[in-house]
């Protein structure tokens, strides 16, 4: 099956070729994965093999620049047990790393979402990700130093190599935020990072799935504010798109069944109401058709006006003694 | 959460700036309305805003705000206005660092709808994502219901105070809140008389929009059929450029006679030709797009401001404000008062009365010129979907579009303004069009098939993305295309047909009402259910990619679902995997949709 999208790894095939690492772990020993790896590698290249602890633990450490690639493979539970310690982790792999060396993260699961912006801090770039499972990033090809340390609060990896904004004051007392103050210097690796973040049109990188930020509280079904349709009770609203309560019935049948009132817009005029069969024979007619009076005198100002048994509800206001002309002949649909 | 030692008001380099953006992304000109009230509202706190619509800011400028209010709507579907998209996804980048905005305060005010299973959904989802991005967000989100009795007015008064109140507490001054006054505010603008006529229109210098001038502008329904559907073809001068899937830019214009029949009932009519140079007096208020700096009554409600939409409650408000005739500020004070919402809801919203017939009622609110622009809405632009593909049509952009005509219970039928402005439209008039990118695009490998779900004027992108793949010689496409009739409503039914039968598309209908009474309607679900295996064989055998356009009522959804059964009944998944592959096929960018309420 050929992916559709061109492989990203390709990118950096010519380098993939140099010597590998593999790091596994007790769990993926025993399930065979780490093996897999390895055999799949040794195809082309020589490849050392470490398991987790012992990087972690500095019962080794790497030799800088010595791999062209490292083949991350653990189990789930091993990323959670990792990720306290990732920042020195991640530094250690870069450091071993020969620059445009690429590490590999296999059979990630979807707990870890902090993974991208981790790498980023640690200095490598995200190159893509295959699919959810597995994550390639890079070790660029002039780092910029030691990894940053995520106490403090500036400074993100960027490429611009400026010297290091100063960090803003941290406010003495616990808690607040330091809100509503112009910051003495302008935090210039973000900007950059923000830059090129809004320059880049392109949708190949990998963005996360907002629905997983949505709490359960976020998401709960808002409370429906229709109850049962009620015939008899006034009605606040019309049928939404998705009706459930009846009222998109109720309305249609209205809208079938109900009269329509024939009338001749003079203030003396009079009002008829007729079926709705009768309305065709009826309109040919209109012209003699009986007058009727209006006993507030108010039916020519408008709709806002009008007593709810007006007969020229739905009629634009009109001067007294006007005729007012509607064309029966346009269709409902 | 006190702040207050950090703020040392005595030095005037640590002096608290007293400024705020306001960022709206705005469907219907709700979001907008909001963003100009909360701006008002920060004056009683001496907090100076500026508005912007997200679609015009410039988003570099982010991170060096010094605060930021988001006021948004969430569309039915779930999703954010269209002119935020380009913003969201940018923030959604995964290798976003988790301190990038720790400088950022920001607070976010969201519309909904509680009849939508997911209600400001966008608001809940950019207040989340910020905070992840390191932003601290000041106060907790406002989310306003259309359900509401008060409407959006009933979470939007309310929460602006709680806003006022945290800036307050976050920025004190030794001015104290002032209260909210039911004074008649400034105007946003002074209109001063002049002798000069300002020939720049500022659109012109706007490189999305280019000239067009129409070609073809043809009725492809039955005559006897109720619904009006055209086919439009737009012709241009300059190298265009878009793609399958991108979406039309039109700014409606009133027709002249409207517009004089309007001038007339508000007695502007011996003013209407005047020039004025509009100055702007509150800064802290937005303006329509692409306003000229000097223009006339006439050609401004012609053009920029639109007195055929239904009015809002502030509508109801500045009557109050311009009438003294006793039987109007009666009137207009109950149908401003809690109790009289309903009412209000009934006379306006309901029967979908406009501003010109609500002033034709009340005919003694005299609206100061000066206050045009607080009191009518902008003429807002629609978005059509381009249903041509430029290599098969240089030059040409062409449209399907329906007339949006409907009746409530008002006897004069409701138009849909921009549609209604495209209809009368004749063979030479020119307009401008703008180009605006869409949510689908074609697989990047011709060999990929496709599946085309458009019924009724959801074909529109499906003719461009079909005509493009035809043109490259990519012949694995499948259309299913359903409406109401086979002989009266089948758009571009001929080009179909030729199409598959010349092998490069398998042509799939369903015709709702052509069935016998009493007999289940047809529908695209139905036949994409009938053709299971085929599907799965596309889908899952050869990586087919997937389109859904057309209406976002119940369509979307009963279609994803017969393909879900589908992948269940020909992929052997069960029923929870088979929904879990195409959820899947969403998030790879495999099944993508472009709906419209």
């Amino acid at each position: 099956m050929s992916p559709i999208a061109q492989d990203p790894s390709t990118q950096a095939q010519s380098s993939l070729k140099g010597p590998a690492l593999v790091i596994g772990s007790l769990q993926t020993a025993q399930d065979g994965t780490y093996q897999a790896v390895i055999t799949d590698l040794e195809a082309t290249r020589r490849v050392d093999k470490q398991l987790l602890d012992r990087l972690v633990d500095d019962a080794t450490t790497l030799e800088p620049s010595a791999y062209a690639s490292v083949h991350l493979t653990l189990a789930p539970s091993d990323y959670d047990t990792l990720t306290p310690k990732l920042p020195t982790f991640l530094s250690q792999v870069l450091k071993g790393l020969t620059p445009l060396g690429t590490l590999h993260l296999l059979n990630l699961t979807s707990a870890i979402q902090t993974l991208p912006s981790e790498l980023t801090l640690a200095g490598f770039n995200i190159l893509s990700s295959l699919d959810a499972a597995n994550l390639i990033a890079q070790k660029p090809a002039h780092t910029t130093g030691a990894a940053i340390s995520l106490k403090r609060k500036p400074a993100t990896a960027a490429a611009s190599p400026s010297s290091p904004s100063i960090a803003a004051p941290t406010p003495t007392s616990g808690t607040s935020i330091p809100l509503l103050r112009k910051r003495p210097t302008d935090p210039a690796k973000k900007k950059a990072l923000w830059a090129l973040t809004t320059a880049d049109s392109t949708p190949s990188t990998p963005k996360i799935d907002p629905e997983v930020l949505l709490t359960a509280e976020d998401k709960a079904r808002p409370v429906p504010t229709c109850a049962p349709v009620d015939r008899a009770a006034p009605r606040r609203k019309k049928a939404c798109k998705n009706c459930s309560c009846g009222l998109a019935e109720l309305e249609e049948e209205e809208r079938r069944t109900g009269p329509v009132v024939l009338l001749d817009g003079g203030i003396e005029g009079e009002a008829k109401a007729v079926s709705r069969e009768e309305m065709e024979r009826l309109v040919s007619a209109a012209k003699s058709a009986p007058k009727a009076t209006s006993s507030c005198g108010s039916c020519f100002l408008g709709d806002a006006f009008r007593c709810a048994s007006c007969p020229y509800l739905g009629l634009p206001a009109f001067k007294p003694g006007e005729k007012v002309e509607i064309d029966f002949g346009m269709d409902d649909y | 959460m006190s702040a207050n030692n950090e703020l040392d008001h005595t030095d005037s380099d640590q002096e608290t700036p007293r400024e705020l953006l306001i960022l709206y992304a705005t469907e219907t000109g709700n979001a907008q309305d909001c963003a100009d009230y909360i701006a008002r509202q920060c004056r009683r706190i001496a907090f100076r805003c500026r508005v912007v619509n997200v679609d015009a800011y410039s988003l570099p400028d982010l991170i060096e705000e010094p605060l930021v209010v988001f006021v948004l709507s969430t569309t039915g579907s779930g999703v954010e206005p269209r002119a935020m998209t380009a913003l969201w996804n940018m923030l959604l980048r995964a290798d976003l660092p988790g301190d990038l905005f720790e400088d950022l305060p920001f607070a976010v005010f969201g519309l909904g709808d509680t009849s939508y299973e997911k209600f400001c959904w966008a608001a809940k989802m950019l207040s989340r994502r910020m905070k992840t991005l390191g932003a601290t967000e000041i106060c907790e989100r406002g989310e306003a219901d259309e359900q509401d009795p008060l409407g959006i007015d009933g979470a939007l008064i309310p929460w602006t105070e709680k806003l006022l109140a945290t800036l307050c507490h976050l920025a004190p001054s030794v001015t104290e809140l002032e209260d909210a006054t039911n004074a008649t505010p400034p105007s946003r603008v002074i209109l001063e008389q002049t002798s000069q006529i300002d020939p720049v229109d500022p659109i012109v210098q706007d490189t999305r929009y280019h000239k067009a001038s129409v070609k073809v502008n043809e009725r492809i329904t039955s005559p006897d059929w109720y619904q009006d559907v055209r086919h439009l073809e737009f012709e241009f001068q300059d190298d265009i450029k878009y793609d399958p899937g991108d979406v039309a830019v039109i700014h409606p214009i009133a027709e002249p006679d409207d517009v004089q029949s309007f001038l007339e009932i508000v007695n502007w009519l011996d003013k209407a030709d005047t020039p004025f140079i509009i100055r702007r007096h509150a800064e802290d208020q937005s303006l329509p797009d692409f306003l000229p700096q000097i223009s006339t009554l006439r050609t401004i409600f012609t053009r920029y401001l639109d007195f055929n939409a239904v009015p809002r409650r502030n509508f109801f408000q500045y009557m109050r404000y311009f009438t003294e005739d006793e039987l109007e500020t009666e009137k207009l004070d109950d149908f401003l008062s809690p109790e009289g919402s309903d009412e209000l809801y009934e006379y306006c919203q309901k029967v979908r009365r406009t501003i010109k017939e609500v002033l034709t009622e009340f005919r003694h609110v005299h609206i100061p010129i000066d206050y045009i622009f607080d009191v009518f809405p902008p003429l807002r632009p629609r978005h059509f979907s381009i249903a041509s593909s430029i290599h098969e049509h240089p030059h040409q952009a062409h449209l399907c579009v329906a007339i949006v005509k409907y009746r409530t219970k008002l006897k004069i039928p409701r138009r849909g303004v921009c549609s209604t402005y495209l209809s009368q439209l004749q063979i030479g008039d020119t307009l401008r069009i703008g180009f605006l990118k869409g949510l689908i695009r074609l697989p990047p490998d011709d060999s990929t098939p496709v599946i085309c779900v458009g019924p009724g004027t959801g074909v529109a992108p499906m003719r461009a993305l079909i005509e493009e793949r035809v043109h490259r010689g990519a012949t694995g496409n499948t259309l299913y295309f359903g409406c109401r009739s086979e002989a009266k409503d089948q758009h571009y039914g001929d080009e179909w047909r030729r199409m598959a039968d010349a092998g490069s598309l398998v042509y799939r209908t369903a015709f709702s009402r052509d069935g016998p009474e009493g007999v289940r309607r047809t529908y695209v679900q139905d036949r994409i259910s009938e053709d299971a295996q085929r599907v799965w064989e596309l889908v899952g055998g050869q990586q087919a990619w997937i389109y859904i356009s057309g209406s976002s009522n119940k369509m979307p959804k009963a279609v994803k679902e017969a393909i879900a059964r589908a992948v269940q009944d020909y992929g052997g998944y069960s029923e929870e995997e088979a929904n879990d592959y195409v959820n899947n096929m969403v998030k790879q960018g495999r099944l993508m949709e472009e709906c419209w309420s």
